[in-house]
């Protein structure tokens, strides 16, 4: 296990696609913090988490032969979690919106402001669109540049750009409204 | 903590403040991945290759009815199966 440990991930890659399958659990274990702690910007309660996190680390075992080292497996992986992320969101906008309840469910002994903040913030971020938001998360509560985000969802700088700064656009206006109140 | 975000760089830091905690989901995560992954069917490369020639197969199917218009144009008028197949070869053997 320690020499595991010590194998990047690129080393695990081929492994995994040699049939190894413990290399894959190495990679689950070194990237679930924060796979998991990305999806939950866009869940509500921890067993959504929890569903999104598996379907993400089972498309990227299913992909793996597929997988290609143009880019690092973390940043392939970001890829995937997008992708399955925005089809979450997506999928969300079209059932009606019960979020304010289910925030609550995170922790039962969670202080109650923090949970009015939580929902002031999915409030704000919930009236961009999907792709929007996504971007949102990634460059300024993720602390991603704008080249890392570009790569991580698979479209240009510029369009991460533009759609970042209408973004800011709307939420300051939103926001601004909140304050006239 | 910024209470009523007024800019972006509040907003995210009210967004990462409130970040809830996920350590009771990544208890046990890789067991059940594990499980996930075995429980799902394995995509055999027999299927695979059903799918490519189910793609594949329009485009056959043009190419095929192509070289058929082609032959008959060049052999128009041969009325046995023989004169079309030297209509066929005359195609990419000229003069056969």
């Amino acid at each position: 296990m320690r020499q595991r440990s010590s194998r990047t991930d690129a080393d695990l890659v081929e492994l995994c696609k040699s049939g190894e399958t413990e290399a894959f659990e190495e990679l689950v274990r070194r990237r679930k913090r924060e796979i998991l702690g990305f999806i939950s910007k866009f869940c509500d309660t921890p067993d959504e988490v929890d569903d999104l996190g598996q379907e993400v680390f089972l498309k990227a075992y299913q992909g793996l032969s597929g997988f290609r080292a143009s880019s690092s497996f973390r940043t392939w992986l970001y890829r995937i979690t997008s992708n399955v992320c925005l089809d979450h969101l997506r999928r969300k906008r079209r059932e009606p919106i019960t979020f304010v309840e289910d925030v609550t469910l995170w922790e039962q002994g969670e202080d109650s402001n923090v949970q009015e903040q939580r929902v002031l913030v999915e409030s704000l971020l919930n009236a961009l669109s999907p792709m929007d938001r996504m971007i949102v998360t990634m460059l300024h509560i993720e602390g991603f540049s704008v080249q890392q985000t570009a790569e991580r969802l698979g479209v240009t700088g510029v369009s991460v750009r533009v759609r970042a700064h209408r973004a800011r656009k709307r939420l300051k206006s939103l926001m601004e409204e909140r304050h006239d109140q | 903590m910024t209470s009523n975000p007024r800019n972006i760089h509040e907003l995210a830091e009210l967004a990462r403040a409130t970040a809830p905690d996920i350590r009771s989901v990544e208890n046990g995560f890789e067991r059940r991945v594990r499980r996930r992954i075995e429980s799902e069917p394995i995509a055999l490369p027999v299927s695979n290759l059903f799918s490519m020639a189910w793609k594949a197969a329009p485009v056959c199917a043009a190419a095929l009815a192509a070289v058929m218009v082609l032959t008959w144009l060049h052999g128009a008028g041969a009325d046995s199966a023989t004169s079309q197949t030297y209509a066929f070869l005359n195609l990419f053997y000229p003069g056969y």
